[in-house]
């Protein structure tokens, strides 16, 4: 059936024209960065909306292994962001990340999505944040639309230099993941400022390949792996995939990712199959 | 404007290989091309518009999710909406359960006048919009969500079918339901309009 046959009445036409301002549309591009949804291919921006999603169950380790692909890889991109400038925009903003993961923290047990929503547009976006986000506006589709292997090009890449040569983002960015990795469930029901409470965590790397951690697993030594493994899928080397995958499951045979492991041998599979 | 075809233009590009393979797809592609429309779709579905935001960025979080799981064969704009729906649905149930959020977001029910207008021009079409905004909340669900997907955002039958999924000649029906009920809901409020003082 073609609808254009029928009478088209004003108030269809009017409901047709209902798109946001331009200022609301901004407001939405600024909020979705600083969600992490939007920012490049999702590759570490998902940091934020995956990690404060977690923050709301029981056990943010535990919400953590059962989030997604894209969120746990996310997790490491946001670590390696300064040499892969990868999810600058939001490192550009750690007051507003730090921000939304501090005050959901003690949400777990008392604040509503939306008040935490609301602290998290409250807090003022960064200069470069903005600049960013214009930049990602204002580039034409061509530039602005790349493959996923190429995440950020428009947003990130212009600005790599000046995060490399920020020495402070990486620490409170590895702060806020070993956080979100060892959160208690119980947190504490005063939240102290957002950025204030990241200011008292240790500013040291998370633990390293070789430094197994408490679970028997890495949580960065494993996204690597896979990040690796799902790279070679994408442009299509099985063999280094078959190999990465191999080796996951020999270093974390009950690895934080071991579903992500699986998914990447049943893709290698079906590869196989379609060949 | 199409943002189906432009998106599909815009969005999908094939990878580098011989073989032929689902389309690599861009989060922020994605996200630019559509989210006005997916805003739209949200707000004529009945997500009140102090929950806007918090909708749209929970249909992109959702997108995010599902992005790599979408294989190009559908349509992206009807998979899009298709979480719209039901993201739309869950928030309008949320609204139905708590009274004191529904009464909140009344502050900026649609029916409600807009503050400022700075022309008559747009003042009339702000007058209109209102009024569509109320018969359209006038309709039962199912049949507002036929009516929102065909009339505003320009579906096909058989693309509403899968979207809700009923069968194709319910659409047929209910649109012609929808219709009805929303015109007799224009004159109805216009009629009120014309003979306030």
């Amino acid at each position: 059936m073609n609808w254009d046959d029928e009478e088209d009445s004003v108030f269809e036409q009017a409901l047709r024209a209902d798109l946001p301002t331009l200022a609301q549309q901004n407001r939405m591009r600024k909020r979705i960065l600083a969600a992490g949804v939007a920012a490049g291919t999702a590759l570490g921006s998902t940091t934020v909306a995956a990690a404060t999603q977690a923050s709301f169950g029981a056990s943010a380790l535990s919400k953590l292994s059962a989030l997604s692909w894209p969120a746990k890889l996310g997790l490491t991109a946001a670590l390696a962001a300064p040499v892969a400038g990868v999810a600058l925009p939001l490192l550009h903003t750690p007051a507003r990340t730090v921000a939304s993961v501090g005050q959901r923290q003690p949400s777990a047990t008392t604040a509503s999505m939306g008040a935490a929503r609301k602290a998290a547009n409250s807090a003022t976006p960064s200069a470069p944040l903005e600049a960013a986000l214009e930049a990602a506006h204002e580039a034409p589709p061509g530039v602005q639309i790349e493959p996923a292997v190429e995440p950020s090009v428009s947003i990130s890449a212009p600005r790599a230099p000046q995060l490399a040569a920020n020495n402070t983002l990486k620490p409170v960015i590895a702060a806020a993941v070993t956080t979100l990795g060892t959160a208690p469930s119980a947190a504490p029901s005063a939240a102290p400022s957002a950025v204030s409470a990241f200011e008292s965590i240790p500013h040291e790397a998370p633990p390293s390949a070789a430094e197994p951690a408490r679970n028997g697993s890495t949580l960065s030594a494993e996204t690597q792996l896979l990040d690796r493994a799902f790279a070679a899928l994408a442009v299509n080397d099985r063999a280094t995939a078959a190999a990465l995958v191999a080796e996951h499951a020999r270093r974390f045979p009950n690895g934080l990712l071991r579903q992500e492991r699986e998914r990447a041998r049943a893709r290698l599979t079906q590869e196989l199959k379609g060949e | 404007m199409n943002a189906g075809a432009l998106g599909r233009r815009a969005v999908l590009r094939p990878l580098p290989s011989a073989e032929p393979k689902a389309p690599v797809i861009d989060l922020a592609a994605v996200y630019e091309a559509h989210f006005r429309y997916v805003w739209r779709c949200l707000r004529s579905l009945g997500v009140r518009d102090s929950q806007l935001e918090d909708a749209l960025q929970d249909v992109f979080i959702v997108v995010q999710r599902k992005l790599s799981a979408f294989d190009g064969k559908a349509d992206l704009r009807t998979w899009l909406y298709a979480i719209a729906l039901r993201i739309a649905r869950k928030y309008r149930d949320r609204a139905r359960r708590e009274p004191a959020s529904l009464e909140a977001a009344r502050e900026h029910d649609p029916e409600l006048p807009a503050a400022a207008e700075p022309s008559a021009d747009s003042a009339l079409e702000s007058e209109r919009l209102a009024l569509a905004h109320r018969a359209l909340a006038s309709l039962d669900d199912e049949k507002r969500e036929v009516f929102v997907f065909a009339r505003v955002e320009q579906m096909s039958a058989p693309e509403i079918a899968s979207v809700l999924g009923i069968p194709l000649n319910t659409v047929y029906s209910r649109l012609r339901a929808a219709r009805l009920a929303f015109d007799a809901e224009v004159t109805r409020l216009r009629a009120g309009t014309r003979s306030r003082p």
